[in-house]
C-alpha cells in the first residue's frame, strides 16, 4: 500500500502522459497542465504560509542547543543558543544551507580491550550526505533549467553548468597526466556519442534513489513511511529518469523545448510541433509534483523558515515575549490562602496580612 | 544504519513476519502494568475546576468519557492550531526521517516503535489529517488519515504519559520539530476530558489550594525547615535564622518543594539555607510562593499560568526587589521561557537582579528578574567571595547530569559546572553525547515520577544510567550531582537499580559541604551525617 | 574434535544466531535498531545482549575445558541482560528462556560435528552447565523484580521522610499528609536516616 499505490500511481501518470502526446493532447499536457500546476503552487503555497503566519507563536520557545548567554566571564555558543537577532539568522543559515542538525548526529563506538576501553565518536551522516546530496543536486538542476527560460542564457546559470561538467574535467585530466587505460576508457565511454555529463544527474539519481532504499530496508523508517512519503520520492525519481533518458539516450528536440517554455513565461503559449513523448512525460511529472507541493509535507521547503524551535533569539529572560492571547486565569489568591492559614500561620510565627478573619 | 547488512539479513529484514503494512494506524495501544499512571481523582479534577471530575480507571473498559467528546476534541484542535503556530507548523512539516527515531529514551528503553518520537506525533497528526487537511479528508488511510475514536484516544492518553517533554529530539529534528509541543497539546485535549493522571493532578490541585505540590501547610513549611537548621547546627556548630514571608527583604527565594521534604533534596536545601547565612543575604522564603516546580505545566497552558502566577504576586505582595530560584528542571524551563509571557507585566515593580555581595548585574535576566542559583553561586565563586575547601568532597568522584530543562531550554550548562569543579577535586564528564544538550532525561520527568509506573521509569532511566555507570565503570564515580528536584529523587532510584553505589546529589549540597562558614566548628561529617575523608594535610 | 574446541571454532556463528534468536522477541523496528545501532549509549539494551552472550558462552566453554576449577563469573552479564529484561514486562520464564536457547542454537550450528563419537557426554555436560545459569539468571530475574518493589518503597520513603519524623516528634500536629506516608512508621529513626 504505502509503496505500491504511489508506484502505480506515477505509473499511471507516465502512460496518460506518452497517450495524451499520442493523442494529440500537446496543448493540453503543455500549457493547460502546467499553467494550472503553477497556479495551484503557488496560490496553495502562499495559502500555507499565511495560515502559518497567521497563527502567532505564543511563547518563545527555542531549542537551545548551547551556552546562554550569562555571565559576562562564560563564552555563550551564540549559534546554538544564539540571544540576538545575528545569531539567529546564522543559526538559520547554517540549517537550511548545510543542514546543521542533521550533521550532528553522532554515535559512540567502544574500541580497545574490556580493561582499556576506549570510546570512538563517529557519526552517522549517511542521511545528512544523501540529504545534502539531494537538496543541492535539486536546485543546481532547477537553476539549470533556467536556461529554457531566458533568450540569453544567465551568466550564473552558464557558469554552474560549467562546474557541473567537472567530471568531463575529471576525466580528461588524467587521460593527460596519465594516460592510463582506466581513465581513458573511462573518457571514451562518457564521451563518445553523448552530451557532456553533468555530475550533478548522476548525484541526485543516486541521492533519489538512496532515500527511497532507506525507506524500505530500514525498518524503523519503513514503520514510520506513509504514502504520502513514497509518492514524492517515485515522482521525484520519476522526474529525474525521464530528464536523464530525453539527454542521455533518446534526445528530444531542444528547440522546440525552448520554444514551449519561453512561451508559457511570456504568456504567448505556443505547442511546438513533434518534441517526443517523454518530454511530456517530464513535464507532466513536474506538473504533477508542484500541484501536490503545497498538500504534502513538501512544504518543509517553507516551514523550515518559520519554525519556533529554530528561528527565534533565546533571550525570553532578557526581553518580555508578548503572547497575543493572553488572557487573564483565574489565581488562587493570597488573600484566599492567608484565610485557610491564618491560625497556623501564626502559630508557626509567620507574619500575616490581617490578624483576625 | 552505518553498518553493511549481510545479503541474508536484509532479505530477512524484509519478510512480512510482523508488522502488516499500513499497521500502525489500526494497532491499538495496550494499557500494561507498570508502564501507564493512576487516572486522576475526582476531587483533585474538581479542586482545580477541570471538566468531567470523577474517578476512573484507565485499565478497565469504560474511561467514563463526556458526551461528544470528539466534538470537544476536534474542536480544541482547531483552536489550538489557530493559537500555537509550533503546532500547526510541526503538524505540517515533518518529511518522516527518522532522523529524532532513535534519540528518546523511551524507545532506547521500551524498544516499543510507537515510542519514536516522530510516531509519537503521528498519533496525533493522523487524527489532524483526517478533519484539517484535503488529502486526509479525502484519501483517508492511504494518506495516513484517521478517525479519532476510542481506540484512538487512548492510545493518545498512553503514549501523552510516555513523553516526558525532554525536548532531546528536538535537538536532532533537521526543523526542530520538538515532540515537547505535540505532547503538550495532546495532554492538554486530554484534559478536557478528564484524563489526567492522579500523579500529576494530585500535586496540581495541592499546589492550587496549599500551594506546594505535596501540600504542605505553612506551619509544616516552617517545621520541616526548622528540623533542617537542626541537623546544620550539629554538623557545622552554627544556628541559622531564616525568615518566612517577610516583607521587605531584598530577594525571594523560590525552589521547588521536593527541597523541603524529600531525601537528597533536604541536604540541597540545607545547602541554600547554609551559603545564604554565610552570604548575609537579605532574603526571605514564602509559604504562598513555596513551589517552584510546576506541575500544572504538565496538564494544560492555562493552568501553568494559574499556578506559575503566585510568584510575581508574591514577590510583589512582600516587595522584593528580585526573585532568585533554586535547583529544578522544569521550574527553569517555565520561568525563563513561560513567566514572563504569561504573569510578565507584574514583574514590572522588580529591579534588574544586582547582586548584593559582588555588585554583578545579572543583565540576562532584566526581564523575568530571577536569577538561577548556579549563576548566582558561579558569580561568587568567580569573584572570591566565598571561602571553600573542595577536599572535604574528596571522598567523591563526581559526574554532573544535566537536566533536560535547564539545557535544552535555558542552556545553563557551564555555571553549574563551574560550580561543581571549585567544590570538589574529582570530576569528570560521562560521554560527550549524554550530556550537555544531547542529556539523557532521567526517565521521569514531566510528571511520570509514580510508583506504579516503575517499569517505565527503570526503562526510559536507563539511557541516563548507562552513561553513569560507564564513569562508575571506569573512573570510580560515586556521585551523580544536578540542578533539579525531580532529578534528585528520580535518579536516585534509578541509581539504584542500575548502578548501585553512586548516589545522587544537587549542586548546592557540595557547595554547603565545601564552604567554610565563619564560626563554624570543626567539621567531622558531611550534611548527611557521613564522616569526612581524612584530612592528614591539615587545613589549606 | 572436542566439543569445547567445536564452540571455540564457531563462536560468532553460535554468538550470531543466539542473539538473533534474542532479538527476535523484540518488535521488528526494534530488533534492528538492538542489532545495528553499536553506540553502547545510543543502545545500551542491544549492547548488553551482545555484549552478555559472548561472555556467557565464553564462560560455558570455560567451565567444560577447566571442570575441576571454579566456574568463572558471568553473573554480571547475566544481570546486564535481566536486568533490563526485569523492567520490560517479561514473564520470568520468558525473560530466562534465552538461556535455555543456547542448546538448540549450539547444536543447530554445530550440525553433524556435534553428534561425533564421544559427544553425548560432553553435551550433556553443556546442557547441564546451561541450566545452571538458567538457574542462576532466574535467581538474578527474581531479584530485580523485588529490587524493583522495594525501589518504589524506598522512593516513597525517602519522599515523605521529613513528614514522618515530624509526624512522630511532634504528636500534637494533626497530619493530613499521612495518606502519603506507607503504611505506618514501622521503621527506627536511625533505620529511615539511611
Ligand atoms: C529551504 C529549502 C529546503 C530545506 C532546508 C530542506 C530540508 C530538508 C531536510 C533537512 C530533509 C530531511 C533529510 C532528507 O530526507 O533529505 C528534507 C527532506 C526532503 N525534502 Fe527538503 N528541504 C528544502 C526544500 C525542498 C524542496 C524544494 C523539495 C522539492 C521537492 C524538497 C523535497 C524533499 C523531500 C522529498 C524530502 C524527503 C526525503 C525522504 O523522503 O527521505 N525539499 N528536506
Ligand atoms: S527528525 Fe523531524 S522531520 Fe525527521 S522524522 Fe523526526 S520529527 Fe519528522
Ligand atoms: S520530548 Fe523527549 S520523551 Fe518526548 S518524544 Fe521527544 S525525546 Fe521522547
Amino acid at each position: 500500500m504505502r509503496f505500491l499505490v504511489p508506484l502505480v500511481a506515477v505509473l499511471v501518470l507516465v502512460l496518460l502522459a506518452i497517450a495524451g502526446a499520442g493523442a494529440h493532447l500537446q496543448f493540453l499536457l503543455g500549457v493547460v497542465v502546467p499553467y494550472a500546476a503553477l497556479a495551484i503552487f503557488v496560490l496553495g503555497m502562499i495559502a500555507k504560509v499565511v495560515g502559518w503566519g497567521k497563527a502567532p507563536v505564543p511563547f518563545r520557545i527555542p531549542t537551545t542547543c548551547g551556552q546562554q548567554k550569562s555571565l559576562p566571564w562564560i563564552k555563550q555558543n551564540k549559534i546554538e543558543n544564539p540571544s540576538g537577532a545575528g545569531g539567529t539568522f546564522i543559526r538559520m543559515l547554517l540549517e537550511v544551507l548545510v543542514f546543521r542538525t542533521l550533521w550532528r548526529n553522532l554515535r559512540t563506538e567502544m574500541h580497545g580491550t574490556p580493561d582499556n576501553p576506549q570510546l570512538v565518536y563517529k557519526s552517522t551522516r549517511w542521511l545528512w550526505l544523501g540529504g545534502m546530496m539531494f537538496h543541492w543536486t535539486f536546485l543546481i538542476i532547477v537553476i539549470r533549467h533556467l536556461r529554457f527560460f531566458f533568450q540569453r542564457v544567465p551568466g550564473f546559470v552558464q557558469s554552474i553548468e560549467h562546474v557541473d561538467n567537472g567530471l568531463k574535467f575529471l576525466t580528461t585530466y588524467p587521460a593527460v597526466t596519465n594516460p592510463g587505460k582506466l581513465s581513458a576508457a573511462l573518457h571514451g565511454f562518457l564521451q563518445v556519442g553523448m552530451p557532456m555529463l553533468y555530475v550533478t544527474d548522476i548525484l541526485f539519481i543516486t541521492a533519489v534513489t538512496y532515500l527511497l532504499l532507506r525507506r524500505i530496508f530500514i525498518p524503523q523508517v519503513k514503520y514510520m513511511t506513509l504514502a504520502n512519503d513514497s509518492f514524492p520520492l517515485f515522482l521525484i525519481l520519476g522526474i529525474g529518469i525521464s530528464g536523464v533518458v530525453m539527454r542521455y539516450f533518446h534526445r528530444v528536440d531542444v528547440v522546440g523545448v525552448k520554444n514551449l517554455a519561453m512561451g508559457l513565461v511570456s504568456f504567448h503559449p505556443v505547442v511546438p510541433s513533434s518534441v517526443g513523448s517523454i518530454f511530456y512525460v517530464h513535464l507532466l511529472l513536474v506538473s504533477t509534483l508542484l500541484a501536490y507541493f503545497p498538500f504534502s509535507k513538501l512544504v518543509h521547503f517553507g516551514g523550515v523558515f518559520l519554525s519556533p524551535t529554530r528561528n527565534l533569539a533565546n533571550n525570553s529572560r532578557e526581553v518580555r515575549h508578548i503572547n497575543p492571547w493572553n488572557y487573564p486565569v483565574e489565581v488562587h489568591t493570597y488573600e484566599e490562602y492567608e484565610n485557610d492559614f491564618r491560625a497556623k500561620m501564626k502559630m508557626a510565627g509567620v507574619p500575616v496580612e490581617k490578624e483576625e478573619d | 544504519m552505518a553498518k553493511q547488512m549481510k545479503p541474508n539479513e536484509i532479505i530477512s529484514e524484509i519478510d512480512y513476519k510482523k508488522m502488516p503494512e499500513g499497521s500502525w494506524l489500526d494497532q491499538p495501544a495496550e494499557i500494561k502494568p507498570g508502564m501507564f499512571c493512576w487516572g486522576a481523582k475526582a476531587k483533585s479534577i474538581k479542586t482545580v475546576g477541570f471538566p468531567n471530575a470523577r474517578d476512573w480507571n484507565p485499565s478497565e473498559e469504560d474511561w467514563k468519557l463526556p458526551e461528544n467528546w470528539q466534538g470537544t476534541v476536534l474542536e480544541a484542535m482547531k483552536d489550538r492550531l489557530g493559537k500555537y503556530r509550533s503546532f500547526k507548523l510541526f503538524m505540517d512539516i515533518c518529511v518522516r526521517c527518522g532522523a529524532c527515531a532513535d534519540k528518546c529514551h523511551f524507545y532506547i528503553g521500551t524498544g516499543d516503535p510507537k515510542n519514536m518520537p516522530v510516531m509519537r506525533a503521528e498519533l496525533m497528526r493522523s487524527v489532524y489529517r483526517k478533519y484539517f487537511t484535503t488529502p486526509g479528508k479525502m484519501l483517508g488511510k492511504l494518506a495516513g488519515a484517521r478517525e479519532l475514536d476510542i481506540k484512538v484516544l487512548k492510545e493518545w492518553w498512553s503514549y501523552f504519559f510516555q513523553c516526558t517533554e525532554c525536548r532531546r529530539c528536538s535537538v536532532f529534528c533537521p526543523y526542530g520539530i520538538d515532540h515537547a509541543e505535540i505532547t503538550m497539546m495532546g495532554r492538554e485535549f486530554l484534559n478536557l476530558l478528564g484524563l489526567n493522571i492522579e500523579w500529576i493532578m494530585g500535586p496540581v490541585a495541592n499546589c492550587h489550594v496549599k500551594c506546594n505540590h505535596l501540600g504542605l501547610e505553612p506551619h509544616t513549611i516552617v517545621n520541616n525547615v526548622e528540623f533542617m537548621l537542626d541537623d546544620i547546627e550539629t554538623v557545622t556548630g552554627i544556628r541559622i535564622n531564616p525568615s518566612f514571608n517577610r516583607k521587605g527583604a531584598e530577594i525571594l527565594f523560590v525552589t521547588p518543594s521536593g527541597d523541603l521534604f524529600a531525601d537528597p533534596g533536604t541536604y540541597t536545601c540545607m545547602g541554600y539555607l547554609m551559603l545564604f547565612h554565610e552570604l548575609g543575604l537579605d532574603y526571605t522564603w514564602s509559604t504562598y510562593a513555596s513551589e517552584g516546580g510546576n506541575f500544572g505545566f504538565f496538564t494544560t497552558n492555562e493552568m501553568g499560568k494559574r499556578l506559575n502566577a503566585k510568584i510575581y504576586a508574591e514577590a510583589k505582595r512582600l516587595g522584593v526587589k528580585y526573585i532568585i530560584g533554586g535547583e529544578c528542571g522544569h521550574m527553569w524551563r517555565v520561568l525563563s521561557q513561560y513567566m514572563n509571557t504569561w504573569n510578565g507585566p507584574e514583574a514590572d515593580f522588580l529591579e534588574v537582579p544586582k547582586s548584593p555581595i559582588t555588585g554583578t548585574v545579572f543583565e540576562n535576566t532584566r526581564g523575568t528578574r530571577a536569577v538561577h542559583i548556579s549563576e548566582f553561586t558561579a558569580d561568587l565563586i568567580k569573584h572570591g567571595k566565598l571561602k571553600l575547601d573542595p577536599s572535604r568532597n574528596d571522598h567523591l568522584k563526581v559526574t554532573f547530569h544535566d537536566s533536560c530543562n535547564t539545557a535544552r531550554g535555558m542552556g545553563l550548562l557551564e555555571e553549574p559546572r563551574y560550580v561543581l569543579k571549585s567544590v570538589c577535586n574529582n570530576f569528570y564528564e560521562m560521554p560527550q553525547h549524554t550530556i550537555r544538550e544531547k542529556t539523557f532525561c532521567c526517565g521521569s520527568g514531566s510528571g511520570l515520577n509514580a510508583g506504579e509506573d516503575i517499569d517505565l521509569r527503570m526503562k526510559g532511566g536507563l539511557p541516563r544510567a548507562n552513561a553513569v555507570k560507564h564513569v562508575h565503570d571506569k573512573h570510580g564515580v560515586n556521585l551523580l550531582a544536578n540542578v533539579c528536584a525531580i532529578d534528585r529523587a528520580t535518579l536516585t532510584t534509578s541509581m539504584d537499580y542500575w548502578v548501585p553505589g553512586v548516589k545522587v546529589a544537587g549542586l548546592s549540597e557540595l557547595v554547603a559541604n565545601a564552604l567554610v562558614m565563619k564560626g563554624e566548628k570543626e567539621r567531622t561529617t558531611d550534611l548527611r551525617g557521613e564522616p569526612l575523608p581524612n584530612k592528614a594535610g591539615g587545613d589549606q | 574434535m572436542k566439543l569445547t574446541d567445536l564452540l571455540a571454532e564457531k563462536r560468532q556463528a553460535v554468538l550470531d544466531r543466539w542473539v538473533e534468536h534474542i532479538i527476535a522477541g523484540y518488535p521488528q523496528e526494534t530488533s534492528n535498531f538492538l542489532r545495528s545501532q553499536k553506540d553502547r549509549f545510543s543502545n545500551p539494551v542491544g549492547h548488553a545482549i551482545i555484549e552478555g552472550t559472548g561472555a556467557i558462552l565464553d564462560g560455558i566453554t570455560q567451565a567444560l575445558s577447566h571442570p575441576g576449577q571454579a566456574a568463572p563469573a558471568v553473573s554480571g552479564y547475566l544481570d546486564s541482560i535481566l536486568r533490563v529484561r526485569a523492567v520490560q514486562g517479561f514473564a520470568a520464564s520468558s525473560a530466562v528462556s534465552f538461556i535455555f536457547e543456547l542448546k538448540g542454537v549450539a547444536r543447530s550450528v554445530l550440525g553433524s560435528a556435534a553428534q561425533g563419537p564421544g559427544m553425548n557426554a560432553e553435551l550433556t555436560a553443556f546442557d547441564k552447565e546451561v541450566d545452571r545459569l538458567a538457574l542462576l539468571s532466574f535467581d538474578i530475574f527474581m531479584q530485580c523484580r523485588e529490587k524493583v518493589l522495594q525501589l518504589k518503597a524506598d522512593e516513597l520513603e525517602r519522599q515523605t521522610f521529613r513528614l514522618l519524623q515530624q509526624a512522630r516528634l511532634i504528636k500534637s500536629q494533626e497530619e493530613e499528609n499521612k495518606e502519603n506516608a506507607p503504611e505506618g512508621g514501622k521503621k527506627e529513626e536511625g533505620e529511615v536516616t539511611r
